[in-house]
């Protein structure tokens, strides 16, 4: 049976945690630093829905953050653009990805949960994120 | 000759990707049994490589060796996609210890080339991890080793340009090659993360500090260890006597002559047993030397190998 409305099909990898030589400061890449991941990739409109090569393999969303994280990178910024091109490059068929980098334990003087950045990557004519549903 | 010290860098032997690359072996050894075929030497280390040998690991060179639907475990220089696809073409049971860091260098390699890109790899000719990333796009990379090879180098005509490096070469050396083909070429493009390994940083880090206070230093590490042999070129360039060992026996006679403090330090496939054995043949000529440690930086970077492995090794250990 044809699905009637919109869809906003979403792949998660919540919590990944990552170590590598990753902060601003220098003793931050040269020690190492814990950052938590979050991946969301949104697919396509176009996926058919229940295709296994269609899919998202969830293992290898985890390896490529860790990965990618195993590269010296003075911001978090960074990071998370790469780890987004990457997740573009390997799965075509994702047309929009949020990576949420947080620090659990960032070098700053005052008690915090985290300290992180967030980015949302849009292919070139996708739908803005959340505009599918 | 008699030493008033013996000083041992800090971090020195084991980095994250060597460490997760051995225990990946491990892992495999005791979730599927011996033997378990390893694609290159897990590590440049013989000392590693025999003791696996010994508990029924096999390793090759060419996966087309392999029998049908064994395990192979990729080593952690990486591999290229043209052995990846033989593995699977032999059905093999392949477990990727290949270090994290050269994974990301391969993916960038891959987005550099469906870009477009044509590539400049700063590497060591027939090393085996230059050897897997070069063919990742065999066709849009041109390997350069020294600074004086990027003088020379002649480009085919491109659009884009792009810089890419193997991740153990020394920092400084790839700054000097880095600088002659940024002259050349401004308008070649660098990768946003830094492909060196921060382990190669710390360690050249460490033993350049312990170059500048020790008359002479002994880098513990195999011939064929990339890292290894540019931890001996640092201290060297940073004013010490300087000798690359496996074993007290390679010591050449009169190296530590006019020696007072000697410092120690291991490459990064190097185990601290290998770095244990120096030392006790330098204590037997200097039993009263204090051994001091000098840490430049603690690290904490891990690697964690697949939990489906460690889940299997558990079950059947």
């Amino acid at each position: 049976m044809e699905s009637r409305g919109t869809a906003e099909r979403l792949v998660y990898a919540l919590g990944i945690r990552l170590c590598g030589p990753i902060g601003f400061r220098p003793e931050e890449r040269a020690s190492g630093t814990v950052v938590d991941a979050d991946i969301i990739a949104r697919l396509a409109p176009s996926v058919r829905v229940g295709s296994l090569e269609d899919s998202v393999d969830y293992a290898a969303l985890c390896r490529l953050a860790h990965a990618e994280a195993a590269a010296e990178t003075e911001l978090l910024e960074t990071l998370a653009e790469e780890i987004a091109d990457e997740v573009f490059a390997r799965w075509p068929q994702v047309d929009a990805v949020q990576v949420k980098l947080i620090k659990p334990a960032a070098p700053v003087d005052l008690p915090v949960q985290g300290l992180g950045f967030r980015l949302t990557k849009i292919r070139p004519g996708g739908l803005p994120w959340g505009g599918a549903a | 000759m008699s030493l008033d010290r013996i000083v041992l860098a800090a971090p020195r032997g084991f980095c994250a990707g060597v460490a997760y690359a051995i225990e990946i072996v491990e892992l495999a050894l005791k979730a599927h049994g011996a033997p378990v075929y390893v694609r290159h030497a897990i590590v440049h280390n013989r000392h590693v490589v025999e003791s696996f040998e010994r508990q029924g690991v096999i390793f090759v060179e060419d996966v087309n060796a392999i029998p049908s639907g064994s395990v192979v475990v990729f080593s952690a220089h990486g591999v290229s996609p043209t052995v990846r696809a033989d593995a699977h073409a032999r059905g093999l049971r392949v477990i990727d210890a290949t270090c994290p860091l050269v994974t990301k260098v391969h993916n960038e390699a891959r987005r550099y080339a469906a870009a477009g890109f044509l590539m400049v790899y700063i590497g060591h000719r027939g090393h085996v991890e230059a050897e897997g990333a070069m063919g990742v796009a065999p066709d849009r990379m041109i390997l350069v080793e020294t600074p004086e090879e990027a003088e020379a180098l002649q480009l085919p005509p491109h659009d884009r340009l792009a810089l890419v490096t193997q991740t153990t070469l020394s920092v400084d050396e790839v700054n000097a090659t880095t600088a002659v083909l940024r002259r050349r070429f401004p308008h070649l493009e660098q990768p946003k993360k830094e492909d060196i390994c921060y382990a190669t940083t710390n360690r050249q880090g460490a033993v350049k500090a312990l170059a500048e206070r020790s008359q002479a230093v002994i880098v513990v590490g195999d011939p064929t260890s990339s890292n290894s042999n540019r931890l001996a070129e640092v201290a060297e360039a940073s004013g010490a006597r300087s000798i690359r060992v496996m074993s007290p026996e390679e010591i050449p006679a009169g190296f530590l002559d006019g020696v007072s403090e000697i410092g120690i330090t291991s490459g990064a496939s190097t185990p601290e047993e290998l770095v244990e054995n120096i030392i006790g043949r330098l204590l037997e000529t200097s039993p009263n030397a204090p051994i001091e440690v000098l840490e430049t930086v603690e690290e904490k970077v891990a690697f964690l190998p697949h939990r489906d492995l460690i889940a299997l090794a558990q079950a059947k250990g």
